[in-house]
């Protein structure tokens, strides 16, 4: 544990999207590029970290993940506090994953961070030939959200590491520019410089008083 | 069960069955074997246990709680297990039947070999009852929904235990399914839940490896066949089931009835309950609920060591807690090691109480681990929960490391104390060689803590880091500088770094293994123990230790220290609680009257000088109190004068008694006491006995007015009170001591009182004593605390913080 204490940011990142889309294999692959054709069931909550290096900082990733059919009633206030990034996975060859898509984006309007990076995942994308989601679709609404998108596969491993880099390097990005204003705020004190996304209080304050 | 796969000998199952059913021990002797894991002798590697699920039918599906003799209901268990078939296939039929009357194909129904006919239908209304049908009231809406419910249920049943073969058999996952599917239909408030499938895969695999073939002919009793059939595998697991989620069901709970039925949105959509009425109390989840009681009542009742340093972490039990509890530890432990667990669970307790237990006794097990650890590290723990150590050192454990967590968890329920605690942790040690002494945590990163050095500049943050540094700015000093300053701030960054900061060898648990040596006498005496009211140490009998005097500087305190800290600070809070209440008082006086105007103006300032200092010692982090400034002078001498009077007929009272005693011929004496407690006043006092006639000034808050000229003390006016120079150490008020640039250890201290707590004992010494007067008895570096005070409306906190 010592060893993995040091790095220059820690970033919370969750994983959501539907039971059974890959969101376990995803971790494993990125954090012990581990896969398992059968996984067992997420039960509550699992977590893993991993430190990459983005412009010669330390960035400590910790993954968060939990069950795709928890309804995060027992764990929401636990699971989403201090997340920074959220790949929201779905399969590509189920569609419903897909549609299921806005549902878990409300999820994360209701109980997240405002400011929280976003990234739509499809996975599976070995599975081409049961492929039920258009890529071009997916990019679209993607585009729409303002979300950043990828098409991975956690079992040949393809774009997982970069889906990854990609959405630490955004977090990295804002928080590095937000921290030259001295909006970061600290997640955890004791954890180290962990940073949120910088919930501009002070923005919607002015907001809230000019409109009333 | 497939071929290949090996069930035991017909024989060992009928062993199993007699020794349950037909050795007429009594059913709670049956289960102290079970919790004892001594109920069966299992090969370590044995996938199944022979004869377990009889066992677990025995303690599981029971028609009357209160049967106490297995071998008056070795027949009665068959009685209720046929009943319980019964019902599954009675189930079975009316769940698994399309709106048409039709089975799908491949649905066998247990205790016949026969696929289940159509039911006949008498008439159908086709233009509603058909597939296709868009009326609102077709019944295949229903049917499709319960399909989908199926697929989602066989989506988990299919990534089952995926290292067990025996759960990829397509037809133990069909039956896995129906159970689950039967399970969620009968509880639609919480339907099926991700994990109830590795709940119900552990039973069925049990029943299964124990069933009987009722053909076999090697066997001719018909009970045990019965018992054992085979053909029954699923009703008897589901069975089982029913059984177990009568008691963990709670923890799957996961919304409010009522908000279930209203709500038309999807599951994923939750309604804020506090969005519609502001009067609802929001839901709390059973399971929730149930982790925060593990961590937060259990476990800091029994280590409080542990309870803060997850606390300080900031470590949510429900993280870990949902799926130890969930899953009956079946992730925590493998296979034969949690169903070891499951054996004294089921034995002991259907409504599973004790499995909160075990939770923290896994939290004390892995404690060692998770104290020197932080956020990330201490979940990786909690999720990945470590292979016991005893297990790969000592084969010849004694006792199952399984079956010893069991045991402690039931002497933590019994007797939830620190005391308890100490003893697991050393059973751990004795049993599991775990060692007793917390290891050194990883140095920490150096920029987090801020160097000895900094401390002028880091008390300027009143947020509640500052406990950390004012810890911090202790390095160095003695032990008896370094008492204890804790408040609720400073609980929650913990005591424990202290040791972490200090830098220095952790030997928290010295004393600790000290009485270790004397923990047998203990326990017997502490049953013994007169345990007063008074003492606030009186729940930490345990003192058996190294005065402070005898340790060296660099020593950590004990824990037992730091509960007494504890109580110390416990103590501390009320006394501030009733200052502020008298404050509180005060302030809301009426000023309206005009005579006493001034009076209550004045007693507001005082309460208002009171406030301040209040609000200094919270944030000093100080337990050392002066007595004089938490209330005013007249408020203070009218309790004083209570006091006496009490004391002083607590005195006659026993002087009475003595009086009546012959021995003891001297009445006139009072029992010595130190000069200065007993005025002169005192003795007047005593000769009048009877109550009415005791001193008893007015109460403070009604007849205050009648004292108009009770305030001695000397006031500085305030136009000599105006700061010239913010920083220069005069101009700085009694109340400046917690600000910017004052380090902690000048603070003022007046030696502890040595009388209880109520007793102030100087009642001649004015309250603010004049500085002249003060000089002598104050240490030298207190003094800012004689330069003249400045009204608290001039204290330049506001401005410095």
């Amino acid at each position: 544990m010592a060893e993995g204490s040091n790095f220059d940011y820690l970033f919370k990142v969750v994983l959501i999207g539907d039971s059974g889309v890959g969101k376990s294999n995803l971790l494993s692959r990125f954090t012990r590029n581990e896969f398992n054709l059968e996984t067992k069931s997420t039960i509550g909550v699992e977590f893993a970290t991993r430190s990459i290096t983005v412009d010669g900082k330390t960035l400590k990733a910790q993954i968060w993940d939990t069950a795709g059919q928890e309804r995060y009633r027992a764990i929401t206030a636990a699971y989403y506090r201090g997340a920074v990034g959220a790949l929201l996975v779905y399969d590509i060859s189920k569609h419903q994953t897909y549609v299921n898509v806005t549902r878990w984006l409300k999820e994360l309007r209701d109980h997240a961070d405002s400011n929280i990076v976003i990234m739509l995942v499809g996975n599976k994308s070995d599975l081409k030939h049961l492929r039920a989601v258009p890529t071009d679709e997916a990019k679209a609404f993607a585009a729409e959200n303002n979300l950043s998108f990828m098409e991975t596969s956690a079992l040949d491993a393809s774009n997982v590491e970069s889906a990854f880099q990609t959405i630490l390097t955004d977090i990295y990005r804002i928080v590095s520019s937000k921290s030259l204003e001295q909006s970061a705020d600290p997640i955890k004190p004791s954890a180290g410089d962990s940073i949120t996304v910088a919930p501009s209080v002070d923005a919607n304050a002015n907001q809230g008083s000019k409109c009333c | 069960m497939t071929e290949g796969q090996t069930r035991p000998k017909v024989k060992e199952i009928k062993d199993a069955y007699d020794r349950l059913f037909n050795v007429s021990l009594s059913l709670s002797k049956i289960k102290d074997a079970a919790l004892g894991g001594r109920l069966f002798q299992a090969a370590d590697d044995a996938p199944g246990v022979a004869g377990r699920s009889l066992a677990w039918k025995l303690f599981l599906v029971q028609a009357e709680p209160l049967q106490t003799k297995a071998d008056v209901i070795s027949v009665s268990p068959l009685e209720v297990l046929r009943a319980a078939r019964h019902q599954y296939t009675t189930l079975l039929l009316e769940k698994m039947r399309a709106p048409d009357g039709s089975y799908e194909e491949g649905l066998t129904i247990p205790g016949s070999n026969e696929p289940p006919s159509r039911a006949a239908q008498t008439r159908l209304d086709l233009s509603r009852n058909n597939p296709l049908s868009l009326d609102d009231q077709n019944p295949w809406t229903e049917w499709f929904a319960s399909m989908e419910l199926r697929k989602e249920i066989l989506k988990d049943v299919e990534r089952t235990f995926p290292d067990i073969g025996y759960f990829r058999d397509p037809d133990v996952q069909a039956q896995l399914t129906n159970i689950l599917f039967i399970h969620s239909s009968l509880y639609p408030d919480i339907g099926y839940r991700q994990g109830m499938h590795e709940l119900l895969a552990p039973l069925y695999y049990a029943v299964d490896y124990d069933s009987l073939d009722e053909k076999d002919s090697s066997l001719d009793d018909s009970n045990v066949k019965d018992f054992c059939s085979r053909a029954w595998i699923a009703a008897d697991a589901w069975a089982l089931f029913s059984s177990v989620m009568n008691g963990v069901g709670r923890w799957y709970e996961w919304q409010d009835r009522k908000t279930t039925e209203k709500s038309p949105l999807a599951s994923h959509v939750q309604l804020n309950a506090g969005s519609g009425g502001s009067s609802m109390k929001p839901y709390v989840a059973p399971i929730v609920e149930a982790c925060n009681r593990v961590q937060s009542t259990y476990l800091k009742s029994v280590d409080p060591e542990l309870w803060k340093s997850m606390q300080n972490a900031g470590t949510e039990p429900q993280i870990y807690g949902i799926r130890w509890l969930r899953l009956l530890f079946t992730r925590e432990f493998d296979m034969h090691d949690s169903m070891i667990l499951w054996d004294g669970l089921f034995a002991c307790d259907p409504s599973f109480n004790l499995a909160e237990w075990v939770c923290v006794a896994m939290l004390i097990r892995i404690r060692n681990k998770l104290i020197p650890s932080d956020y990330s590290s201490q979940l990786t723990f909690l999720l990945r929960y470590p292979s016991t150590p005893g297990d790969t050192t000592s084969g010849e454990l004694t006792v199952h490391h399984a079956t010893l967590l069991l045991r402690q968890a039931l002497t933590l329920q019994m007797s939830p104390s620190p005391t308890t605690g100490v003893s697991v942790i050393h059973e751990n040690r004795n049993l599991l060689d775990i060692p007793v002494e917390v290891p050194e945590p990883p140095p920490p990163p150096a920029r987090r803590r801020p160097r000895p050095g900094d401390r002028g500049q880091s008390f300027s943050s009143g947020s509640g880091t500052s406990a950390q540094r004012g810890l911090g700015g202790r390095v160095g000093h003695s032990r008896q500088q370094s008492n204890p300053m804790a408040l609720p701030e400073m609980l929650a960054r913990g005591l424990l770094e202290r040791g972490e900061s200090l830098g220095i060898n952790k030997t928290v648990m010295n004393a600790v293994s000290e009485l270790k040596r004397n923990l047998p006498d203990l326990a017997n005496s502490i049953g013994k123990l007169p345990l007063s009211p008074q003492s606030a140490y009186a729940a930490y009998p345990l003192l058996d230790e190294r005065p402070t005097t005898e340790r060296r500087s660099w020593e950590s305190s004990s824990r037992f220290e730091v509960e007494r800290e504890l109580s110390e600070l416990r103590k501390v809070q009320r006394r501030l609680g009733d200052s502020v209440e008298w404050i509180v008082d005060t302030l809301l006086q009426d000023e309206g009257d005009a005579n006493n105007k001034d009076t209550i103006r004045k007693r507001k300032q005082e309460a208002l000088e009171s406030l301040a200092y209040v609000r200094d010692v919270l944030k000093s982090n100080t337990t050392d109190i002066q007595e004089e400034r938490l209330i005013g002078e007249e408020e203070r001498k009218r309790r004083e004068a209570k006091e006496r009077s009490e004391k002083e007929k607590e005195d006659e009272r026993r002087r009475d008694i003595e009086r009546s005693t012959p021995k003891l011929p001297q009445p006139a004496a009072a029992p010595s006491r130190p000069q200065g407690l007993v005025t002169s006043r005192s003795s007047s006092a005593i000769s009048s006995s009877h109550p009415g006639i005791a001193r008893s000034p007015p109460k403070f808050g009604t007849i205050a007015s009648s004292h108009p000229s009770t305030l001695p003390s000397p006031r500085i006016p305030p136009s000599l009170a105006a700061p010239q120079n913010p920083i220069a150490p005069w101009t700085y008020t009694r109340s400046d001591f917690s600000s910017n640039s004052s380090p902690i250890t000048s603070l003022p201290r007046i030696p502890p009182p040595t009388s209880t707590a109520q007793w102030t004992p100087t009642p001649t010494t004015p309250a603010f004593p004049p500085p002249s007067a003060s000089l002598s008895e104050v240490p030298p570096n207190a003094s800012r605390d004689q330069a003249p005070r400045r009204g608290v409306e001039h204290d330049p906190l506001g401005a410095l913080l």
